[in-house]
Parts: structure tokens; C-alpha cells; sequence
């Protein structure tokens, strides 16, 4: 009895300065699965997947709400969110898509609410546009055929024109091509149907590509 | 190259009607769009995203094959989908550092709300209890015998004259009024001692 426990007391001390040293090496599917385990996250363990993925967040956040200003307190809840749920994720591979997800119903849960609040006469109110309104050949402000876009501008161009995209269809094909979900799960989301999304999806990028086409054609 | 595309097209007669109206704007940039039918850009586009069957897959992919118009318009997709996908993202409103740290704070005082809560209700619920079932003399004679449920508070009604606060027909150890039943009891006790 007296020679197990300075064994045992060395074993743990021994193990105890390693930990913090190697959280920020571990693969992300280790790092996950460490958060999952235990009652609740471990603070170091959480930290550290909230430092790996919350660029991600910001940009999900971004092309969703450009023009909030307030998305650093619905990151917090993203994590919050992340924080009480990560147990229920069953696949750690699946994490980064569930991250969007949680963000997602966010953005939606917060959007309601502000739908609810705002005045539905105010002149500020975002264009809500039902699909059939958004017109297929909508001519932008082009550049002329010779103009030269910087990248700089390119994206100044691209930036501008999935903003002025009607909410519906903005918010559909940032579903898309940011957070690459699927026909079905950008239908369950937005509680349309898969035809909708569909058209939602080609129209948004009709438009874009017909406003944007000279440097798309040029690069 | 308007033809070459319709020559492809099957049993589409309102594409005809486009074609008629937008062939004198093949030259205009977004001549295109005006040209190409509507189910065909969005066959396209879901293509584009593997959203087809297999038929529409072959459709689609024989169009890639033949029409340069429509090799063009996928080759612009999938370059806007790669911009799109590489668009930068303005700095963050708040530092990752900063985040952590609120996000915390948020999570541990939501436990301690929970844990005060939880705890208020867990002794409540205990105190009631107690007071209800274990040491309340007339509680475990209703116990044993259920008929006279009513009788016993009726009688304690009587006796008491004033009560500081309304008596609940029956004793329910809830959280909100465990509380206050303890403390009727207790008076009720007292003054029937």
C-alpha cells in the first residue's frame, strides 16, 4: 500500500503540465471529441475550437447579415449554442457543417424576431421580394467591355452585388456556396421547397454572372 | 451560336418565343440569359451543384460537349462560385481572445442561474416534502387513511381564526408555494399547540 500511492502521485503529476502544452496540436477530431467528453467542455479544450473555427462563424455570419452589427453577440451565442450541444454531435467529421447549421437557425431565429419588430411600412425594410419578382435579365451597372477590374474592385463589384440580391435569394445561395449544404437541408431551413431552392439558386447566380461577367470571362 | 444551342433543344416552345424577341441582343452581355431558357440555366446550375439525376446529368453533359455557349456560361459559374467562396471577410467586430472569454462568462452564469435555481427548487421541493409527508403528524395519518383527505384542514380552518395567507385546498409541494405551506403549517402548529 505505502509504495502504490507516491507511484500513483507521480503518474498524475506527470501528466498534468503535458496537457495544455499539446491542445494546440491536436487534430481538430480529437479536439472535438475531447470537448464531447465530460459533463460539459473542457474550458482549454473549448477554447481552443472556438480559436480554430470562429473565422468560420464570422464568415457564415457575414454573407448572411452583412449589415448587422451586432453579429459578434450572435457568435457568442453560436458558442453558447456549441458549449450545450457539442455532446449530441455524434460525428466530430460533421462538425464544421453542424457549426454552420447552429448559425444558421440562429441568424433565422434572430431574423423573425426583427421581422416582428420592424415597421412593415418602413422605407428602410430590406426588399422581400417573393421569387416570382426578381426578374432573370436584370441589366446592372456593368462595367464597359474594356474596363479593367482589379481583384480589389472585383470583389468591391461581387460584395455589392450579392447585397443588393433580394433577401430570399441572397440568403439561399449563401447557403449554397459558403456553407455548401444541400438542395434538401437549404429547403428544411428556409421551409420552401426543393424546386424553390433550386430556382432561388440559378436565379441569384444569373444575376450574378450577368453583372459581373466581364471579369468573369477576363480572369 | 443562338441556333446552334436552340438546335439542341427538344420540346421547349417558350424558348422559341425568347429566342424570337432576343436574337438582335446576341452582341449585348447579357445576351446569354436573354438566349437561354430558364430550365436550362437552372438544369445548369443545379448541375453545377450535383443536383441532378442521371438523366440530367447526361443532358446536361452532352450540352458541355457540343455548345460552346453553354461550355461558356458553366466555365463563368464556376468561376463565380469560386469568388464567391473567396470573398473577403471584413475583420471580425470582436478578437477571438475576447470572445472566449464572454463566451465564459455567458456559460457560467447561466450554470450559476441554474445551479441556484435548481438548487431553490430542490430544496423546496424537500422542505415541502418533509413538511408534507414526513413531519406533519396529520400528513401521515392522511397517508394512511386517504378518505378523510378534506376533514383534517377543514377542522384546522376552524381553528384557526385569522390565517396570515389564503390556505390551498390541497397541499402540493410545489416549488412556488412549498414555502409558504411550510410556513402555514408551522403557524398552524402553533397555534394548535
Amino acid at each position: 500500500m505505502s509504495q502504490s500511492i507516491p507511484v500513483s502521485w507521480s503518474t498524475v503529476e506527470a501528466n498534468i503540465p503535458q496537457a495544455p502544452v499539446q491542445i494546440d496540436k491536436l487534430p481538430n477530431y480529437d479536439l472535438i471529441s475531447l470537448c464531447q467528453a465530460g459533463v460539459r467542455p473542457e474550458r482549454t479544450a473549448f477554447a481552443e475550437l472556438l480559436r480554430r473555427y470562429q473565422s468560420h462563424v464570422d464568415k457564415v455570419l457575414y454573407h448572411l447579415a452583412p449589415d448587422w452589427q451586432d453579429r459578434a453577440d450572435l457568435a457568442q451565442e453560436v458558442w453558447i449554442r456549441v458549449y450545450r450541444n457539442i455532446k449530441r454531435l455524434n460525428e466530430p467529421v460533421k462538425f464544421r457543417g453542424w457549426l454552420s447549421r447552429i448559425a444558421t437557425n440562429l441568424f433565422y431565429d434572430e431574423l423573425r424576431k426583427r421581422k416582428r419588430v420592424s415597421s412593415p411600412l418602413s422605407l428602410d425594410a430590406p426588399r422581400t421580394l417573393a421569387d416570382g419578382e426578381m426578374d432573370w435579365e436584370i441589366a446592372g451597372d456593368n462595367p464597359s467591355p474594356d474596363e479593367e477590374l482589379t481583384t480589389r474592385e472585383f470583389y468591391e463589384q461581387l460584395q455589392e452585388a450579392i447585397a443588393d440580391l433580394p433577401e430570399v435569394f441572397r440568403t439561399t445561395i449563401v447557403l449554397r456556396e459558403i456553407e455548401g449544404m444541400a438542395y434538401e437541408d437549404i429547403a428544411e431551413i428556409t421551409g420552401v421547397s426543393l424546386g424553390t431552392v433550386k430556382s432561388r439558386i440559378a436565379r441569384a447566380r444569373a444575376r450574378l454572372q450577368s453583372q459581373l461577367q466581364n471579369y468573369l470571362d477576363g480572369h | 451560336m443562338t441556333l446552334k444551342f436552340e438546335s439542341q433543344n427538344d420540346n421547349k416552345p417558350i424558348f422559341q418565343e425568347h429566342l424570337s424577341t432576343n436574337a438582335s441582343h446576341v452582341n449585348q452581355p447579357i445576351g446569354i440569359i436573354d438566349m437561354l431558357k430558364r430550365d436550362r440555366f437552372e438544369l445548369l446550375s443545379a448541375y453545377l451543384d450535383g443536383e441532378v439525376t442521371a438523366a440530367e446529368r447526361r443532358q446536361v453533359e452532352e450540352w458541355l460537349a457540343n455548345e460552346p455557349e453553354v461550355q461558356c456560361l458553366y466555365r463563368r459559374l464556376l468561376k463565380l462560385r469560386q469568388e464567391v467562396r473567396s470573398l473577403p471577410v471584413p475583420p471580425a467586430q470582436q478578437s477571438v481572445e475576447e470572445t472566449i472569454e464572454q463566451v465564459f462568462t455567458r456559460v457560467n452564469r447561466r450554470v450559476h442561474l441554474a445551479i441556484i435555481g435548481g438548487g431553490t427548487a430542490i430544496a423546496a421541493l424537500f422542505i415541502g416534502t418533509m413538511s408534507g409527508g414526513l413531519l406533519n403528524p396529520q400528513s401521515a395519518q392522511i397517508a394512511q387513511a386517504p378518505e378523510p383527505l378534506v376533514a383534517p384542514n377543514e377542522t384546522l380552518m376552524v381553528a384557526l381564526n385569522a390565517p396570515v395567507v389564503e390556505i390551498p385546498k390541497a397541499a402540493v409541494a410545489t416549488p412556488e408555494n412549498a414555502i409558504r405551506q411550510t410556513e402555514l403549517r408551522q403557524y398552524r402548529q402553533d397555534n394548535v399547540n
